[in-house]
């Protein structure tokens, strides 16, 4: 027996109801079912199609498709890491080297400065209202595409949205350990931690541009060499 | 049916060792392939499979490749060039490691 098209159909919401949210991940998942099924089916004509799928799905174990979904998350999230990686690296070439130690010098002199810590957190601070903004905005964007197209991608989503929480978590951490944690302890920490001051909020603030600005705007080019299943589906 | 927890920690070269032999395989064929070859001692659970499975694509050792199948999609997976000199070491690894489980269960077989 093979399965119908409206079967397959069935088998997605199935998937959905078992909170698989994303379509490449609901795809794998869709043909392995199926091909379960029919075997099933094969050994036991008698059993319903929903039977032979409960048997199969039984097989997942207690957790169901939860160890599945966050195997694809972690792959994921790594893969949008290694990008970040990627495109610092241009950061550290020629051209934009020289906007780069042009970032460093400027955080350098400002540290002269009396408000210095005050000008560090409202940059901090400002690029996470921003981060915020996009991920809002992207989020509803997404939304609105998902009626369209009613496929979500997992990698997709880490790129408009998931991607920038993990930055700003990491940031946040950085900061937090990092830096010195007022004014006074700010304007008299010795040469090490200012320079490393000057790194930090410097490379938060590219990574920050590179997953904002750069990753989104080549999202499309990403995602169809992540998903040959993009042109196919 | 024997222990599958033995198994276990050898899931990631059982995969690699049957992608080198058949190029690209999917998800479901794999565990076919693996029930067939050890008639049935070895039972690879879906549980398991797709994160190994995901896990060894995030490292860049597997590439996928889509192909539609009659009224469905199927995900193949194949060795990159470095899951190829992985599985090799990988091979190694599990000789290594036959090797020396059998001087320990076994000391007078392998004093010879």
């Amino acid at each position: 027996m093979k399965l119908t098209k409206i079967q397959i159909e069935e088998l997605y919401k199935f998937t959905r109801k078992h909170y698989v949210e994303y379509y490449d991940v609901q795809t794998e998942l869709v043909d392995h079912l199926a091909n379960d099924i029919e075997s099933i089916c094969k050994e036991n004509p008698s059993l319903s199609f929903e039977e032979a799928r409960d048997i199969s799905f039984k097989k997942f174990g207690v957790f169901g498709f939860m160890d599945v979904v966050q195997s694809k998350e972690s792959q994921m999230t790594k893969k949008y890491f290694k990008l970040i990686l990627k495109f610092m690296k241009e950061w550290f070439q020629l051209p934009k080297i020289a906007l780069t130690f042009g970032l460093l010098f400027v955080f350098y002199e400002i540290q002269s400065l009396e408000n210095a810590y005050e000008i560090y957190l409202s940059v901090i601070f400002g690029v996470f209202i921003i981060q915020l903004i996009t991920v809002l905005l992207n989020r509803k964007k997404q939304q609105k595409k998902q009626q369209i197209t009613k496929r979500r991608w997992l990698f997709e989503s880490i790129i408009q949205t998931q991607g920038f929480g993990s930055i700003g978590l990491f940031a946040f951490y950085t900061v937090e350990f990092l830096l010195p944690n007022s004014s006074i302890a700010f304007s008299e920490m010795g040469l090490f931690r200012s320079v490393l001051s000057v790194f930090v909020i410097t490379f938060f603030i590219i990574m920050s541009y590179i997953s904002i600005v750069v990753i989104p705007k080549k999202a499309t080019e990403l995602l169809a060499e992540t998903y040959p299943e993009f042109k196919l589906s | 049916m024997g222990n599958q927890k033995l198994y276990k920690g050898s899931l990631q070269t059982i995969i690699l060792k049957l992608l080198e032999t058949n190029d690209k395989m999917y998800g479901y064929e794999i565990t076919q392939k693996v029930k067939e070859l050890t008639k049935g001692e070895l039972k690879i659970t879906e549980g398991a499979l797709y994160p190994a499975l995901h896990k060894l694509e995030a490292d860049g050792l597997l590439d996928v490749e889509i192909a539609k199948v009659g009224n469905r999609l199927r995900k193949y997976y194949k060795l990159t060039e470095s899951g190829s000199k992985e599985t090799a070491n990988k091979l190694e690894e599990m000789q290594e490691f036959l090797k020396t489980m059998q001087h320990l269960v076994n000391p007078k077989l392998s004093l010879e």
